[in-house]
């Protein structure tokens, strides 16, 4: 009991082992975010690495993504996707969805696709636009098939991928019904 | 086949206006995931393409799936250049085609 109750040898530092121990904390709270810099500059990363994307799809879509866009960064933002969070009828759910980004004969939004996490087949729709479109904002209404996540990805004429995702909850299911 | 087709589009725009143009086909769209009346799955039948041109020039496509929900409604926009007609082209898994056009005025204003 009364070894544990002295003062540990740590605790009291030298003029020396202070100075050692200080230039190790300096040099572990600059190491770290240098090398977290230089990732979030890096635009290589596998959109197969983003964990958000491989939460909110399935295994079926990941090969068709895969298919699609192979091992392309894919980041979070620019489009939008607008889906009513609780669909009382899977055959028919509005779906809008826009991108965030100028029109113009250089720089424009050249494509949107749209997935389902459970659906038979993932792909919904595929909407090729041109810099004469002005605005790459659209609407339509698809299927589902049971409460899952739908997934917007876009492609820009820079060659760079944007996603944005949505969760609906879908209490009467497409496929399901019988014959009407 | 297509029969009926509503097409909402302005009729004038003004120069460099962006107009929103709204379609709505009847079309069963049917997805060939479906058990039909006697068990049997029914065969599936969906329109596959849908293109817009304007000035004769195509500007917006879009491709469909099984997943969109029948009497597809679409919702696009294009920007008023100057008059001509825009001609809307769907196209079904049969290769058949269905063409409307409506000409659009552009005002120099």
């Amino acid at each position: 009991m009364k070894k544990n109750l002295k003062p540990s040898r740590s605790v009291c530092y030298s003029r020396r082992s202070f100075q050692q121990k200080s230039l190790q904390l300096v040099l572990a709270a600059h190491i770290p975010w240098s090398s977290f810099s230089a990732k979030a500059d890096d635009t290589s990363t596998s959109w197969q690495e983003d964990t958000t994307l491989l939460k909110i799809t399935s295994p079926k879509q990941r090969k068709v993504l895969v298919n699609i866009y192979g091992n392309a960064s894919i980041k979070p933002g620019k489009v939008k996707l607008s889906i009513p969070t609780l669909a009382e009828n899977g055959h028919s759910v509005a779906l809008d969805a826009w991108v965030e980004h100028p029109m113009e004969t250089q720089n424009f939004v050249k494509n949107l696709q749209i997935f389902t996490e459970k659906n038979p087949l993932p792909q919904v729709a595929k909407f090729t636009f041109t810099p004469q479109v002005a605005k790459a904002s659209v609407s339509t209404r698809i299927r589902l098939a049971d409460t899952q996540h739908i997934l917007a990805i876009t492609e820009l004429s820079d060659g760079s991928f944007w996603y944005d995702t949505t969760k609906t909850i879908v209490t009467l299911a497409a496929c399901a019904d019988p014959y009407l | 086949m297509i029969k009926t087709v509503r097409i909402a589009i302005p009729r004038e725009a003004k120069k460099g206006e962006v107009i929103e143009i709204k379609t709505l086909v009847s079309h069963p769209m049917e997805s060939g995931f479906r058990p039909g009346p006697t068990g049997k799955i029914v065969p599936r039948n969906i329109i596959k393409f849908f293109i817009c041109q304007y000035l004769d020039q195509e500007v917006f496509k879009l491709e469909y799936f099984p997943a969109i929900a029948a009497n597809p409604f679409l919702r696009f926009h294009i920007q008023a250049l100057k008059s001509g007609t825009v001609k809307f082209i769907w196209i079904d898994q049969h290769q058949q085609q269905h063409t409307e056009s409506r000409y659009l005025t552009v005002n120099d204003q």
